[in-house]
């Protein structure tokens, strides 16, 4: 079972649909990153599932019951899923023990502040308790609201864009810290962000969305290397599209060469070109050097491609090379 | 240009060489110091003026405990009053909403005389309301009586919950729905939200709100002197009109004075804890909970009874006592227009030494602080502090008596609300980030022109918003006027005062409702600009 299913769900806002049919299974113990870019209805998808705002079509199921369904709308406190807000949303008349320790009415009086303080030990914050929130950095925020949502052993923990406020290299400390906290604490973890690097970094199972749909769910390296289609290719990484211009013995033929598999069209990373050898004739018309490695954009047959090859033995502009696509990093759609 | 100058790495740097603007820094200073003039005054008295023996320090503890009594109620009726009626605003649907958002500010219309005297005759004992009950219930039921000090601040907090119902109603609506929204996902209900984080969060506004309402409560006299309740303020003024003794009036108004200097320090303090609110940078349409079944009536209901309490009732019994009466019509012709006359006349004076503060002192406290304290101030005590440097004048045999009296008038009011037209124009150029006058320089304006077409467009609308405040309270004035008015000048509130201290009520009912008249759409358009303001959206 798992901890949290939609089921095509639905949000309008006026005629506009938000979320439009999203199907999607969180389980239990595992991170689920939703990715998608800005707009596409992702945080509102977050947000109705975690019962902040009313479903206006299909369901949503955690641990086996119906919390958002055609006439049923369990009220978010009553849902023992955690929110952690992209904005922190700490209270800043309280101080960090007492936000971490705000949602444990249920507890004895006396126990509240223990139990706050361990919270806080799992993200290393113990000795910022008394402090108010306003004093801390983005980080300690950061850790505090995961603190405080965790508190009340949520079977589920969502988080909106939750390292999207922090720069650099810090971000990649307070990621590692988050995540290690949600191992730590074993609830179906669902994380929104636009960021597919980190998407893929960071996932166990990874959900593509767009314009308010599921693309695709799985594996991030599956995902990664076999979308299921152009615009799931798309939201993780740079993608040619290239028009198969033949099908020749089982092989897709384009202007840059040919991969197993038939089709209209056929999505080559820039990795998936691969220069030297007997391949298509093509010209460099561009050149940019990216550090360990250079894009380069070739052009062959009317059709331009982007190329992403080792710094070592580049071509210049105007050259003219031989490429081939490598099919491990290629589909044909 | 002035030389490069050397740092200490050896880089030259160029120093801004921006012409300052002593004159303007100065004329800000000048138009400050005037707020304290009056102040000043009233210290010298209370300590140069020998005590006498008209009022006794026994009367003046009476009235001190009074007037705190007076404001600790107030204080409390209008936050409970205020605060529930912009929670119900801001954050729910039901019928009506949308008109009460701005309706209930409406009470800031109606000067707090004219529902003292409205309640005043509606509760008599020979008024219709006990008559009625009295006749279908056979006994007394109504054991409350107005003329005491409970009915003053029942009158008082239905006069100035507005205060209170503003700034709650902003901070409300400025509060980030996150904090609302992760107090649920954390177990919390609605009324818990409300409670545990929305309240504590308001906590600031709701003080310096109430804390308006108390220094309004401080500073007024026709109701609380109708209603037979003796504060400070009446002391100050009876002490002055019946006695003839500046002295005393001064002694008591100092203690007035530093009510005022600890309320405002109250309302700066929690202005101060107000960036609670601005610590989330996201802003998310609120999301407002549609009240269904018996609890949206109750809210609608809540929401009319404050407003029929604030205005309605009294404006209404005001008016059918009124029109059983032909007035005279000539007189309050008159009075009504001096009233209009001081009215925008006090605004314009009072608008533009706000403004020159506001250009001049952009940023620095000391002037605002000082401005504040004359708001802070009762109209009673300014006047009385005016009175001493004026009859230095008048033995000098300077002038006309109406024309500086009228100044004087004038004076009295720009000091005491310069504070209220500064905030709106300060807010306005808020605006105006230092970037954007840097873009004008970069442009090719001189700082002057920067100001010119950058500044003043941008602070035109809020310099009216100002203009229209001070013109509502200067309607709505009565001790100041009563004490510094020349002979034979009376206000619309002056005329009010006499016909209803000699229970004239019915005439006194006209004046009344003419300033309603006068100051309502004022109001109006004041209260739905406010309303139609909402971040985020």
């Amino acid at each position: 079972m798992s901890a949290i299913e939609v089921r095509g769900a639905r949000r309008l806002y006026g005629k506009k649909a938000a979320v439009d049919g999203a199907s999607l299974n969180v389980e239990a113990g595992r991170l689920t990153c939703l990715l998608g870019p800005s707009g596409c209805g992702k945080s509102t998808l977050l947000r109705l599932v975690a019962g902040l705002e009313p479903l206006d079509g299909g369901e949503i199921v955690a641990e086996g019951r119906i919390v958002s369904g055609p006439h049923i709308h369990i009220a978010p406190e009553e849902r023992q899923i955690g929110f952690v807000f992209q904005d922190y949303a700490l209270f800043p008349h309280l101080t960090v023990a007492q936000n971490v320790a705000f949602g444990l009415t249920n507890l004895p009086r006396a126990q509240r502040h223990a139990r706050a303080l361990a919270e806080l030990e799992r993200v290393r914050l113990a000795d910022r308790a008394g402090a108010w929130p306003n004093a801390l950095s983005g980080g300690e925020q950061q850790r505090v609201a995961l603190a405080r949502a965790l508190a009340r052993n949520p079977h589920a923990i969502l988080l909106d864009e939750p390292f999207s406020g922090l720069d650099g290299r810090l971000k990649a400390e307070v990621r590692d810290a988050a995540l290690e906290a949600l191992r730590d604490a074993g609830a179906a973890a669902l994380i929104v962000t636009h960021d597919a690097e980190e998407a893929l970094m960071m996932a166990d199972d990874l959900a593509l969305m767009q314009a308010g749909r599921i693309l695709q769910t799985g594996a991030p390296r599956e995902c990664y290397l076999k979308p299921a289609s152009m615009a799931a290719a798309r939201l993780l990484g740079e993608a040619n599209e290239l028009p198969v211009t033949r099908l020749d013995g089982g092989m897709a033929c384009t202007a840059f060469g040919g991969v197993p598999g038939s089709g209209a069209v056929v999505m080559a990373r820039p990795e998936a070109l691969v220069l030297g050898g007997e391949g298509a004739r093509a010209k460099v018309t561009a050149a940019r050097f990216a550090g360990g490695y250079v894009m380069l954009t070739l052009f062959a047959d009317q059709e331009t491609a982007t190329a992403r090859v080792p710094v070592t033995g580049a071509p210049g502009v105007g050259d003219e090379v031989r490429v081939h696509l490598d099919p491990a990093f290629s589909a044909v759609f | 240009m002035t030389a490069p100058a050397e740092t200490p790495f050896g880089l030259p740097v160029v120093r801004r060489n921006w012409p300052k603007i002593p004159a303007l820094r100065l004329a800000a200073l000048l138009a400050a110091a005037l707020a304290v003039i009056p102040l000043l005054a009233v210290v010298w008295l209370a300590l140069t003026r020998p005590a006498s023996a008209d009022i006794p320090p026994e009367l003046i503890g009476r009235y001190a405990a009074t007037t705190a009594v007076l404001a600790v109620c107030v204080a409390v009726g209008t936050a409970v009053l205020g605060a529930t009626a912009a929670w119900l605003v801001v954050m729910h649907r039901f019928p009506g909403r949308d008109v009460f958002a701005w309706a209930l500010a409406l009470p800031l219309a109606a000067p707090a005389f004219a529902l003292a005297y409205a309640y005043a005759d509606l509760f008599d004992v020979a008024g219709p309301l006990r008559m009625f009950l009295r006749a279908t219930l056979g006994f007394e039921a109504l054991p409350f009586e107005i003329r005491s000090l409970p009915g003053a601040a029942f009158v008082l907090s239905c006069a100035f919950y507005p205060y209170v119902y503003l700034t709650a109603r902003a901070a409300f609506v400025s509060q980030s729905v996150c904090a609302l929204e992760a107090a649920r996902t954390l177990g919390s209900s609605p009324l818990d939200a409300f409670r545990r984080v929305a309240l504590p969060l308001a906590r600031p506004a709701l003080a310096a709100g109430a804390a308006l309402a108390v220094m309004e409560t401080l500073a007024d006299y026709g109701a609380v002197n109708f209603l037979g309740v003796q504060t400070l303020t009446t002391g100050v003024v009876r002490a002055w009109s019946v006695f003839g003794a500046p002295g005393s009036s001064a002694r008591l108004a100092l203690i007035l004075l530093f009510a005022a200097a600890v309320l405002l320090w109250v309302e700066r303090l929690n202005r101060a804890g107000e960036s609670y609110g601005a610590s989330s940078a996201r802003w998310r349409t609120l999301t407002e909970v549609p009240l269904v079944g018996p609890s949206r009536w109750l809210a609608s209901g809540f929401c009319l009874l404050l407003l029929i309490a604030g205005l309605l009732l009294p404006a209404g019994w005001l008016a059918y006592r009124a029109l059983t009466y032909t007035p005279e019509f000539d007189r309050i012709l008159r009075a009504g227009s001096v009233s209009l006359g001081l009215g925008v006349g006090g605004a314009a004076v009072t608008v533009v030494l706000a403004a020159v503060i506001a250009f001049g002192a952009r940023g620095q406290k000391l002037a605002q602080r000082v401005v504040s304290l004359g708001y802070a101030t009762p109209g009673a005590v300014m006047a009385v502090g005016l009175l001493a440097p004026a009859s230095l004048l008048w033995r000098g045999g300077m002038g006309n008596g109406v024309a500086m009296g009228l100044g004087l008038l004038v004076f009295a009011y720009a000091a005491r609300l310069m504070a209220a037209a500064l905030e709106p124009i300060d807010a306005g150029l808020a605006r105006v980030t230092p970037s954007m006058d840097r873009a004008a320089r970069t442009l090719g304006e001189t700082e002057t022109g920067a100001v010119r077409r950058v500044h003043v467009p941008l602070a035109r609308g809020a310099l009216w918003t100002a203009g229209l405040l001070v013109f509502v309270d200067v309607m709505k004035e009565l001790p100041a006027t009563l004490i510094l008015r020349p002979f034979n000048f009376d206000t619309l509130a002056v005329l009010a005062d006499r016909y209803a201290s000699d229970e004239r009520l019915a005439e006194a009912a006209w004046p009344s409702l003419l300033i309603v008249a006068a100051a309502a759409p004022a109001v109006i358009f004041l209260s739905r600009r406010v309303a139609k303001s909402r971040p985020g959206g």
